[in-house]
């Protein structure tokens, strides 16, 4: 179940004539209650220009989305400047030092790269990758804490012993002082100061 | 979940005095200069909630004289107020008063409005309250203060990360089990020392005793070997082997064998007593028999007179029984005398009745024919009228037989000409059928009509079938003659009525003098019986000569004493004498009895006597043996009580007894002390198993939350080993692993400060978004970013986001920072969330200056 915030649509923008060509390099452009995401995916072919579509989208981002009052106010907050993601889904082996690079990059936007996966749909795929998304899976687990029963069930498993087994259960034995521990315990398996022996 | 709404701070730390109110925000920003009291604010809080500041507990020997708690500036004595509310209806509000104790005031100081345990009974669910100390784990479980950030991943050491988690799962307690179980291991350990040591006293000296015994053993000169003697003696008296000597030399058991062969001593006596007294039974018995023997003979002589008595009324009761049968013959030789002529007469009523029967059965059977019928009634009667009827019948029936004749003749005929026709017709058809196209007759050349010449073929057929035909007359004088004979049967009818009745007539006459007779018969086979019986047969002799017999036998009979006893006398007689053998046999057959136990069959004195010098000689021997026994056992006896009332020996075994219980003891207390020890061994591994096992539950989540913050681009995952075989306590190594397992080190050792920090922060938001068992719903983060980058600040505002726009949660997460830009970016993050900022403006002798800012969530956004 997608929590409601997190629940992502598909956003269309209206482009300048001359733009309308970039417009169609992009994959695709979503939004979800607080931020939108600008996808797109990066075939095998153009991985070695994954440095170049950045800037081409960032350059997106900024001119179409950040300084554009009118798509600002159609969005509601612009505030949402601040929760622009460039998402690239890369077909192929991402090389570590250009996703660190990129990421690292937050300039106009933060930048996320990830594994493209062809049989999905792209909201499936930031559904499955978007950093909020995780939240909404966290199932709050029950605590699954053993309780001093079970360790105590664990202890004494081999014990046959059945008086050493009330003795160690008892619920105070933890809390007792050293004299009354061994008072009771002197008392429970029948110590005594010891028996002497016949004298001459 | 409980959420602070309050808190009111006097005189503590750099705070004078304040109030701070906290709206249901999802967020609280401390927001300030550094030394403008942040910190102070969540010292606040961590003392007024546990009454310790961690950071501040480990300086042993500063906090001792110095005041760490109240505001310098002031000389009145400070306080926290808290008050919390979970939802609308549960509430908490208390105040600790800072107390100064032995020049310092580092101590819990004093609560009011309840007490500790109320307070951590009220923030610990009731089903966790024995496992976790909500006092020592809360920094942590809800505080992340700077000094838990820098110190967890680098500064701590194994076994104390190790700790804080395992506290934080709330079993790390149960560690004391292996002090307590080491405590009582010990306890045991000494008992047994003291008891191995008193075993060995009461080994020597029981060894002392052991040499003094027998030394009083040599002082008795040949106890020993006098001993021996009586088994020997024993022995050969019971006919028996030496019993078998114990083994082993120590006195207890020297006694312990004598004490034993007494016993079989006195169960052989005991055997020998009963065989005695059975013999002395034995021997008052066959006296008894010896003197009761003449009673027995003349009983024996009585007994066959009374059978001879019975014999002789049992002879007279035949004799009387012949009389009897005497005189009923006698009585009935009337009907003897009439027997032959009452034989014949009833032989001839008898046929003449089966006769009658025959004739009578005849008449009245249908199925026989009439003239046979009548033939034979012919020739019963003879009466000419019937003659005449058959005579006239017969001549009517040959008649009737001929005309019979002819009417067959004349049918056969004319079927005969039927089936001509018929062939003649169907040959008709057939050439019709055949030649359908003829319509020129060949003959006459006329117009062939196939149906009208087959009409009139059927008439002339039928027309020459009616002038052969003459049967009518015949028939009809068949019918006269048939009615002629009706007529003379009916005639018949009324004489074949009359000798029916005749007949039964005759048979009723006969009946009555057929029973007579028959009654005369049978009182004859009575007598012809009776006279079997006698002996007397009547085809031998005649009438006469039978009864002349008779009269002789009775007159016999009648001079017996038959003749004069009655039946009902002679059997009482017989009854007497037969009672009397009865009783006489079994007096007789106790005596027998009792020979027949001492095997005399033929009984006789000499028999007896014979006897009684057996079981004498036997007793003799039984009695003599037993006083050898009795003597024997005597001697025996002296020997056992000279060696139980040895002082020494009476020592021994006292201290043999103990010596053995300690033993005893020894052993259950060895059995005691390795369990003992198993479990203390066992303590350490089952904590550290189980933390391991509850640990592995948090990984997960903890590998989430590093991956969000995404402080490493190749090492992306954390992983830790627990290390068991720590006695007192387990030791937790971080691993921090590349995405494909390849890959690892340790985080400790090669990551930055930022890095480390942010591993701090994953298990620390890990443990307490999860946790269950505190009712404390606010999380504390005291300046989280320390160190930290844009890009890791940005993804740790994200993941603050997440978790509060994630419904399930239900947290109050206040985040300190001293860096203003951060407080803006986060603003801009949490728009769509509510934000109470506490703005640190500056600081004075007053404490703090604070400004309050409360931010409304903003819409979300739109939808086209």
């Amino acid at each position: 179940m997608i929590n409601q915030h997190f629940a992502i649509r598909q956003l269309q923008l209206d482009l300048l004539p001359e733009d309308q060509e970039l417009g169609r390099l992009i994959s695709g452009i979503f939004y979800n209650s607080f931020a939108i995401f600008v996808v797109k995916v990066i075939r095998a072919a153009e991985c070695a220009d994954l440095r170049q579509w950045s800037t081409t989208l960032e350059s997106f981002v900024s001119g179409y989305i950040q300084n554009d009052a009118a798509i600002l106010d159609r969005l509601g907050d612009r505030d949402v400047i601040w929760d622009i993601y460039l998402v690239f889904l890369v077909e192929g082996p991402i090389p570590v030092e250009v996703k660190v690079e990129l990421e690292n990059d937050r300039f106009y936007c933060k930048k996320i790269i990830l594994p493209y996966h062809p049989g999905q749909t792209l909201e499936e795929q930031l559904y499955q990758m978007i950093i909020f998304q995780q939240f909404t899976d966290v199932a709050l687990r029950e605590s699954d804490y053993l309780g001093k029963g079970e360790f105590l069930s664990k202890l004494l498993q081999n014990v046959e012993d059945e008086a050493l087994r009330t003795f160690v259960q008892k619920n105070d034995l933890l809390t007792l002082e050293k004299p009354q521990l061994l008072a009771r315990f002197k008392k429970a398996f029948k110590i005594s100061a010891g028996d002497q022996h016949v004298q001459d | 979940m409980y959420k602070i709404r309050e808190l009111e701070i006097k005189d503590f730390r750099g705070f004078r005095h304040r109030t701070l109110s906290f709206p249901d925000a999802d967020i609280v920003l401390v927001t300030g200069g550094n030394g403008f009291g942040k910190s102070s604010f969540f010292d606040a809080i961590e003392w007024g909630l546990t009454g310790s500041l961690r950071r501040y507990a480990a300086s042993n020997q500063e906090r001792k004289t110095e005041t760490i708690l109240k505001n310098n500036y002031s000389k009145q004595t400070g306080y926290i107020r808290l008050l919390l509310e979970s939802g609308d209806t549960e509430r908490i509000e208390f105040s600790r008063k800072i107390k100064k104790k032995q020049g310092n005031d580092f101590n819990p100081g004093e609560l009011q409005g309840l007490t500790q345990q109320e307070l951590e009974n009220a923030l610990v669910r009731e089903e966790y309250r024995n496992r976790y100390d909500f006092t020592r784990i809360f920094n942590f479980s809800h505080l992340l203060s700077q000094e838990l950030i820098d110190e967890f991943v680098r500064g701590f050491k194994a076994t104390d990360r190790y700790s804080v988690l395992s506290q934080l799962i709330g079993i790390q307690d149960y560690v004391q089990y292996k002090d307590k179980i080491q405590l009582l291991e010990r306890e045991v350990q000494r008992e047994k020392e003291r008891l191995k040591a008193s075993a060995a006293s009461l080994q020597k000296d029981m060894e002392k005793y052991l040499a003094l015994v027998k030394k009083e053993f040599d002082v008795v000169e040949g106890v020993e070997e006098r001993y021996q003697e009586l088994m020997r003696r024993s022995a050969s008296l019971l006919e028996e082997d030496l019993p078998a000597q114990l083994q082993g030399d120590s006195a207890g058991q020297m006694l312990d064998a004598k004490e034993k062969f007494y016993s079989r001593l006195s169960d052989a006596s005991a055997e020998l007593e009963r065989r005695t007294q059975i013999l002395t039974q034995n021997q008052d018995q066959v006296t008894t028999l010896l003197a009761a023997l003449p009673q027995y003979e003349e009983r024996k002589s009585q007994y066959q007179v009374a059978l001879e008595e019975v014999d002789k009324w049992g002879n007279l009761l035949k004799l009387t029984s012949k009389l009897e049968t005497v005189e009923s013959v006698l009585q009935d030789f009337t009907a003897y005398q009439d027997a032959e002529e009452n034989r014949l007469l009833y032989q001839s009523i008898k046929r003449k009745r089966e006769t009658l029967l025959e004739q009578l059965t005849f008449c009245e059977r249908s199925e026989i024919a009439f003239m046979h019928k009548l033939q034979k009634l012919i020739e019963w009667t003879g009466d000419p009228a019937l003659c005449a009827l058959w005579n006239r019948r017969a001549e009517l029936e040959q008649k009737f037989e001929r005309i019979s004749t002819q009417i067959e003749a004349f049918n056969a005929m004319e079927l005969r000409r039927k089936n001509i026709e018929l062939e003649i017709i169907q040959t008709a058809y057939q050439f019709f059928a055949e030649h359908l196209t003829v319509e020129q007759c060949p003959v006459c050349k006329g117009k062939v009509e196939p149906e009208k010449l087959l009409e009139e073929l059927r008439q002339r057929l039928d027309d020459e079938g009616e002038e052969t035909c003459g049967l009518t007359p015949l028939l009809e004088e068949k019918n006269s003659l048939l009615k002629q004979i009706e007529e003379i049967t009916a005639e018949a009818r009324p004489y074949i009525t009359r000798l029916q009745v005749q007949f039964t007539s005759e048979l009723e006459e006969i009946a009555s003098e057929e029973k007579e007779l028959e009654q005369n018969i049978e009182r004859l086979t009575k007598v012809m019986n009776n006279l079997d019986d006698l002996n007397l047969h009547p085809a031998d002799c005649t009438i006469a000569e039978v009864k002349s017999k008779l009269e002789i036998m009775r007159a016999g009979l009648m001079q017996t004493e038959a003749g004069t006893l009655t039946r009902e006398m002679i059997m009482q007689r017989i009854k007497e004498s037969e009672a009397q053998a009865a009783l006489l046999k079994k007096q007789m057959y106790h005596f027998e009895a009792e020979c027949n136990e001492f095997g005399i069959m033929e009984i006789s004195e000499n028999m007896l006597l014979t006897s009684l010098d057996v079981i004498r000689a036997e007793l003799a021997t039984q009695r003599s043996k037993l006083s050898q026994l009795a003597t024997i056992r005597e001697e025996l006896a002296k020997i056992i009580a000279f060696l139980k009332n040895s002082f020494h020996m009476a020592q021994f075994q006292q201290n043999e007894q103990k010596y053995l219980e300690n033993q005893a003891k020894l052993a259950q207390l060895e059995t005691l002390r390795t369990t003992l020890d198993q479990l203390s061994d066992r303590v350490p591994d089952l904590v550290n198993e189980m933390t391991q096992e509850i640990l592995d539950h948090y990984k997960k989540t903890v590998n989430e939350f590093y991956q969000l913050l995404n402080p490493q681009p190749f090492f992306t995952r954390l992983d830790w080993e627990v290390n068991q075989s720590s006695q007192n306590n387990g030791t937790l190594v971080l691993k921090s692993l590349s995405e494909d397992g390849k890959y690892q080190m340790n985080p400790s050792f090669t990551f930055s400060a930022a890095q480390v920090n942010l591993i701090a922060l994953s298990f620390f938001l890990s443990f307490a978004v999860q946790q269950q068992w505190s009712k404390l719903g606010s999380i504390f983060m005291d300046d989280p970013v320390q160190n930290m980058d844009d890009i890791n600040i940005f993804a740790f505002v994200d993941v603050i986001r997440g978790l509060c726009l994630n419904s399930h949660l239900d947290k109050q997460i206040f985040i300190s920072t001293h860096d203003r830009k951060f407080v803006q970016f986060m603003l801009k993050k949490f728009r769509m969330l509510k934000v109470f900022v506490l703005d640190y403006k500056g600081f004075g002798e007053d404490g703090p200056v604070i400004e309050e800012r409360l931010y409304s969530p903003r819409s979300i956004l739109m939808t086209e």
